[in-house]
């Protein structure tokens, strides 16, 4: 019964993919987005029944070996799945979130005409990314790995009229192919160190390494080198705002809330062999600190809606391997954990902005639009406050339990921390007061199109909302005396992290944070609420801001130097390569494929009288079907 | 015109030689003119000749394609001075018969005119039959031999009959004047044109082994000495599915309709088999042969969609799978002579019983998975790329899947070759053997900086 | 007229045959039907105007490779008794193969004889097969495939000596 339940957690998505890539057209569209949701919510369903009959009784794991993938002497790789505590909060994330972005996509993509093609592709996502939580070994976790990284492609290439989502396409692909090539060679070395590639037996012997033994600093790095290219973090990052050229509730699932947390999962899962890693953790904390700041200086002059919310995303995962690079790995998870719900919650209620506005995504031509979209402005709100830190909403609890660790760690690192949180807060509220506060900016015939939208769209925002602002009771502060159920919870996997700090400490910090994002907002009000300030013109912007506004020139930086000839080559693609991605999709057929080889294997009969027959029946098939048609 | 001339006189040299004392000699004489065929050739000296109008035509691709043929040419008879290869026939003739068959292969590289294109088949074909069949005294040898003749010779039957009827049609050889016809007569299917193209597809398909045609393959491959399966794999490929891609973008682009299907349904049925039966192959040779078809698959992508670039892709595409494969011949031919057999198993520690060569075996292996940074990477991304921007995005999607197949079974050479004890003592690499693995290697590797002069020069 | 029922004659000569060929027992009994195939299409040479070609025809396959095929019957001392007897499903698999292609092409090429044979009306006018116009077409257009096929004859006669001699000691 478990098994069966765990078996069909990543199952249904994959059946609604098929479902509704085959039938797609002829269901419709409601139905299409409905089986494409109800799966989705299937499964959701089946994680929470496997919760209540397992989790309850205090069992640790349930693995389930599906065949065997890969078996030879020296390596077998079993296709297996586990369900442990964390990949049971991973399933209900990507299950329960990615539900409320399917019903909302109904309403979103109603008028779009790959209504079908689009609920497949989200489908197929959905399983690959629960087959990466759910995998028992790092071999499964990499089809699920490539296969996300697919769906990404396929999902940001989606309107492939579009020549430049086109490159953005071809962008994330290539900057994540250099990820994968590090996570290939962490796999190959891990291979050959351990003979097993099964999270078990993996951790288990490289416990008998002594800590900072160079081939665990090694392997560590190289994964962190595919979690880097897949979580976007310096200096991997810049596909990741390209990639807002997909529809929004693409970006809300694949870029906010699930796959790119991916890279933050991996660290998390092979938590055993980073403690190990004194070097790597340090590597991990400079640059999820790096990547907090400099995106979110980045994010401080952005135009397009989409983009503030990209480069926060970079931020905020910055601001989770931070924790990750502090060995708090529950503290990590507990901010995916929120992140979650409050990210895919502004990705949606930014889609709501830009439905309203018809496309419109520039926020100097927003404004004012408290009253056109009450409901996306309310759920807005509290989407904001959360990744502000103003209690008591998410954002908060899970910002505050990192910045406890850093002060802990070295509070040196802890005020450059505060900085980021500070500059997070700032745009938010920026992005905030220019979208639904002021005049409307727009010209008359888009001011007298604005309306909210429909309640399949809405009924998903508030539903998040309410996540946003409840989530974070899931890890109350041990000073609040409550438990701390999230760190409770992962204990089996992460193990239980000590807190060192005095109380008065604890609240002093708690302080320090809630009140720079309070400052954050005040200077924003100021700014953009009270004097109604707008963006000015790229030409007349100077200074500090223009290299803000240019993303530091990064991209710049990249095409003229650092990889030149790789983006020479990427400009060819640009009219060539055209928006689908290509490795990956492993898995489907892994299960059938060694049955099929040994047919095949028997067809080569040595007879050649039996070749010829082949070769002559196959030139009549062509023929007979080239002179029907 | 040169390059045909130095070729043919070579091969006839190295014929000469035998009767002397000139027998030591036939390996450098006949390295020397093919290092001089591509100098010739690289330099583009008497290339064009009054004598080639409408026969053939030495442009861009087809010296891009013949600089690959002559460098590969020249690694496999390289190793031709390796003592240990078991083969019957002498030297002198293998090598003549190599050079004979390479002729052939740019022949079909460069042809303007289908009866250059069928004589190019037929040169590049029959000194193969023989050297098939190089184990004389072996009956899988024999075996090897009179399947490949026969098979063949069905093949061949399917091309000519194909020209026939195509010359029926428009009444011209030249592909220049068949494009034209095609472009007047836009007609869905008028029979004789378009039957005669399909059977040319279904010959030259025959060549590339691939499926349903492909059933040659692997038992030839088997029975063959490994240099001359090494030939097979990569100068034959190469040269059929450039001669195919020639024949197919230049002579019937405007009948894309009448063929594309054909090609797509060939090209997935070929992954399927090639990567599904690789799966089940415990012999290292037979498993080379089904990756051998299962690029052949791949490359029937790149022949999908003719268009800007698409020329380059495949070129990448064939360099990469040809040196990649190359390498893996060479480890098989270190091992036999080592004393090892054709199976897995005797990969068994390569790594630790010769380091060098376990490092380019799994280079090699790793470009054919399709692994950044290497050449194979290149070679996949551009050919799915070009198929996906002509929409042929399920096929993609299969064929992505496919090399994920692909990944299971190149991985057991190199599990093989690292994790497992040493099947034998550590042993010495002839120095052509380590010449020919530096050299493809470094073309493995370094083909990944190439892409963009590729494109730009083709 | 005439050359229709010509042309007709000669092909169900020719098809019979050819089936001829592939069904009889006896080897000896193939090859002759064989030459008479080729006869048959000599004869189709003649009525497209290509005397020469029939000639060259009758005299290298009717002639030579014939001869070489009943030498080689007479070597191996082949008769009915070795021939290999090829099972039922073995015939069935061919005859079934063999017989969809013949279908398919007929059906195909079925619908191609009103709009192609004006083309090849021209083959019959003029001096299109005789030795004369054969020999410039050949030694100027085709001059260059025709000197490469030496490559070709080179590697068959050097590929047959291989394979035939004798090793030292054998």
């Amino acid at each position: 019964m478990k098994n069966l339940l765990v078996v069909l957690i990543p199952l249904l998505p994959l059946l609604g993919f098929a479902v509704s890539g085959l039938f797609g057209k002829r269901l419709g569209k409601s139905a299409t987005g409905l089986l494409a949701s109800g799966m989705v919510l299937l499964s959701f369903l089946c994680a929470a029944a496997l919760a209540m009959l397992h989790f309850r009784t205090g069992d640790s794991a349930i693995v389930v070996n599906l065949f065997s993938w890969i078996r030879m002497p020296g390596l077998s790789i079993p296709m297996g799945l586990l369900v442990d505590p964390l990949s049971l909060m991973m399933v209900f994330v990507v299950t329960g979130i990615g539900f409320l972005i399917h019903v909302y996509s109904i309403g979103y993509m109603h008028d779009d005409d790959g209504v079908a093609r689009f609920f497949s592709y989200l489908n197929l996502f959905t399983f690959f990314m629960l087959v990466l939580v759910l995998a028992d070994n790092f071999a499964v976790l990499f089809i699920g790995w490539e296969g996300v990284g697919l769906c990404s492609y396929l999902l940001i290439g989606f309107w492939f009229k579009n020549h430049a989502f086109n490159g953005a396409a071809v962008k994330a692909f290539v900057v994540n192919r250099i990820g994968d090539a590090g996570f290939l060679l962490g796999l190959f070395l891990m291979a050959m160190t351990f003979g097993s590639l099964s999270f078990a037996e993996v951790f288990s012997r490289a416990a008998s390494f002594g800590s900072g033994a160079p081939a665990i600093t090694l392997i560590t790095l190289f994964l962190f080198i595919g979690a880097s290219g897949k979580s976007a973090q310096i200096p991997l990052y810049t596909w990741l705002p390209d990639a807002m050229a997909g529809p929004t509730p693409v970006s809300a699932l694949i870029h906010a809330a699930t796959m790119v947390t991916a890279g933050v999962y991996l660290v998390i899962r092979s938590n055993a062999l980073y403690a190990l890693a004194p070097l790597t953790m340090a590597i991990i904390a400079a640059v999820g600190l790096a990547t907090a700041i400099w995106a979110g200086l980045i994010a401080l002059s952005q135009r397009d809606i989409k983009k503030v919310l990209a480069y926060s995303t970079v931020s905020q995962l910055g601001f989770m391997f931070l924790a990750l690079g502090m060995g708090a790995w529950s503290t990590g998870f507990f901010h995916v954990f929120t992140h979650a719900f409050f990210k895919a919650l502004l990705f949606l209620g930014a889609g709501s902005v830009i439905h309203a506005l018809s496309g419109e995504q520039d926020i100097r031509r927003m404004g004012g639009l408290r009253k056109a979209l009450p409901v996306t402005y309310a759920t807005m709100l509290a989407g904001t406050l959360a990744i502000a830190g103003i209690p008591p909403f998410a954002g908060f609890f899970s910002k505050d339990e990192i910045f406890a660790k850093v002060f802990e760690h070295a509070p040196a690192l802890w005020a450059i921390a505060l900085a980021g949180a500070f500059v997070t807060s700032f745009y938010m509220f920026r992005l905030f007061f220019l979208v639904f506060h002021g005049e409307f900016r727009g010209d008359a015939t888009a001011k007298h199109h604005l309306h909210e939208s429909p309640k399949v769209m809405t009924a998903p925002l508030v539903v998040l909302a309410l996540g946003a602002l409840g989530a974070g009771f899931a890890g109350l502060p041990e000073i609040f005396g409550a438990p701390h159920w999230i760190s409770d919870f992962l204990a089996p996997v992460t193990g239980r992290g000590e807190s060192h700090l005095s109380h008065a400490t604890e609240w002093m910090l708690m302080g320090a944070s809630v009140a720079t994002g309070l400052l954050a907002l005040l200077f924003a009000w100021v700014r953009y609420g009270v004097k109604g300030r707008v963006p000015a013109e790229d030409a007349s912007v100077t200074g500090v801001a223009r290299w803000s506004l240019g993303k530091f020139f990064i991209d710049e930086l990249y095409d003229r130097a650092i990889v030149k000839p790789l983006f020479r080559f990427s400009a060819w693609i640009h009219d060539v390569l055209d928006r689908r991605g290509l490795d990956g999709a492993v898995g489907a057929i892994a299960g059938i494929s060694p049955w099929l080889g040994q047919q095949v294997r028997l067809l080569q009969t040595g007879n050649t009288a039996f070749y010829l027959f082949a070769m002559a029946l196959g030139v009549f098939l062509i023929l007979f079907v080239a002179t029907l048609r | 015109m040169s390059l045909y001339l130095i070729l043919s006189i070579l091969g006839a040299l190295v014929l000469l030689s035998s009767l002397g004392r000139g027998k030591r000699l036939v390996v450098p004489l006949a390295i020397a003119g093919l290092l001089g065929a591509l100098a010739v050739t690289g330099m583009g000296l008497g290339l064009d000749h009054p004598l080639l109008k409408g026969m053939a035509e030495f442009d861009r691709y087809a010296v891009l394609f013949s600089c690959l043929l002559l460098v590969l040419g020249t690694l496999v008879v390289l190793l031709l001075t390796n003592p240990n290869e078991r083969s019957d026939i002498p030297r002198v003739e293998m090598a003549a018969l190599l050079l004979f068959s390479l002729t052939g292969g740019i022949m079909m590289a460069s042809f303007a005119h289908l009866v250059m294109l069928f004589l190019g088949v037929e040169i590049l074909s029959i000194p193969l039959y023989i050297l098939a069949g190089a184990r004389k005294r072996e009956r899988a040898g024999n075996e090897a031999a009179l399947k490949y003749f026969i098979t063949g010779s069905f093949a061949t039957g399917f091309l000519l009959f194909g020209i026939a009827l195509i010359y029926g049609a428009t009444g011209s050889f030249s592909t220049r004047a068949i494009a034209a016809w095609a472009e007047a007569n836009p007609a869905v299917f008028t029979p004789m044109f378009h039957l005669g193209l399909l059977l040319m597809l279904v010959g030259l398909a025959f060549k590339i082994s691939a499926a349903p045609f492909h059933f040659w393959a692997p038992d030839v491959y088997e029975g063959s000495p490994s240099i001359v399966t090494s030939f097979m794999s990569t100068v034959v490929k190469v040269a059929a599915i450039a001669a195919f891609y020639r024949l197919f973008s230049e002579a019937f682009p405007a009948a894309a309709d009448a063929w594309s299907w054909v090609i797509a349904a060939v090209a997935a049925l070929t992954l399927a088999v090639g990567n599904l039966g690789a799966l089940a192959q415990r012999s290292f040779k037979r498993l080379m042969a089904y990756s051998g078809i299962s690029h052949a698959g791949f490359l029937l992508l790149a022949l999908l969609s003719v268009g800007p670039g698409s020329a380059g892709a495949l070129w990448i595409y064939a360099a990469a799978y040809s040196f990649a494969t190359l390498i893996a011949f060479v480890s098989l031919l270190a091992v036999e002579a080592a004393g090892g057999g054709e199976s897995l198993e005797a990969l068994s520690g390569l790594g630790r019983r010769n380091p060098f060569l376990g490092v380019c075996l799994t280079i090699s292996m790793l470009s054919l998975i399709g692994v950044p940074p290497l050449a194979g990477f290149f070679g996949k991304l551009f050919v799915f790329g070009n198929a996906v921007s002509q929409r042929h995005v399920v096929l993609v999607v299969f064929a992505v899947v496919m090399s994920a197949v692909g990944m299971a079974y190149y991985m057991r050479p190199i599990i093989q070759t690292w994790l497992r004890p040493p099947a034998g003592s550590p042993f010495q690499l002839s120095t052509s053997q380590a010449w020919v693995l530096g050299i493809a290697t470094a073309f493995v590797v370094l083909l990944a900086a190439a892409p963009v002069w590729v494109m730009r020069f083709l | 007229m005439m050359s229709s029922i010509l042309f007709y004659g000669l092909s169900t000569l020719l098809f019979a045959a050819a089936l001829l060929v592939i069904l009889s027992r006896n080897p000896i009994h193939s090859a002759l039907w064989l030459v008479t195939a080729f006869f048959a299409v000599a004869g189709h040479y003649v009525l497209l105007n290509a005397q020469f070609l029939a000639a060259v025809h009758v005299i290298v396959y009717a002639g030579a490779i014939m001869v070489l095929f009943l030498f080689t019957i007479m070597l191996l001392n082949l008769n009915k008794e070795t021939e290999p007897q090829h099972s039922l499903l073995v015939k069935l698999a061919g005859l079934v193969a063999g017989g969809m292609l013949l279908v398919v092409m007929v059906g195909a090429l079925r619908r191609s004889s009103a709009e192609t044979a004006s083309d090849l009306a021209t083959v019959h006018s003029g001096t299109v097969g005789l030795v004369e116009t054969l020999g410039k077409v050949l030694f100027r257009d085709f001059l260059l495939p025709f000197e490469l096929s030496s490559i070709l004859f080179l590697a068959a006669l050097v590929g047959a000596v291989v394979l035939g001699k004798k090793e030292l000691g054998e």
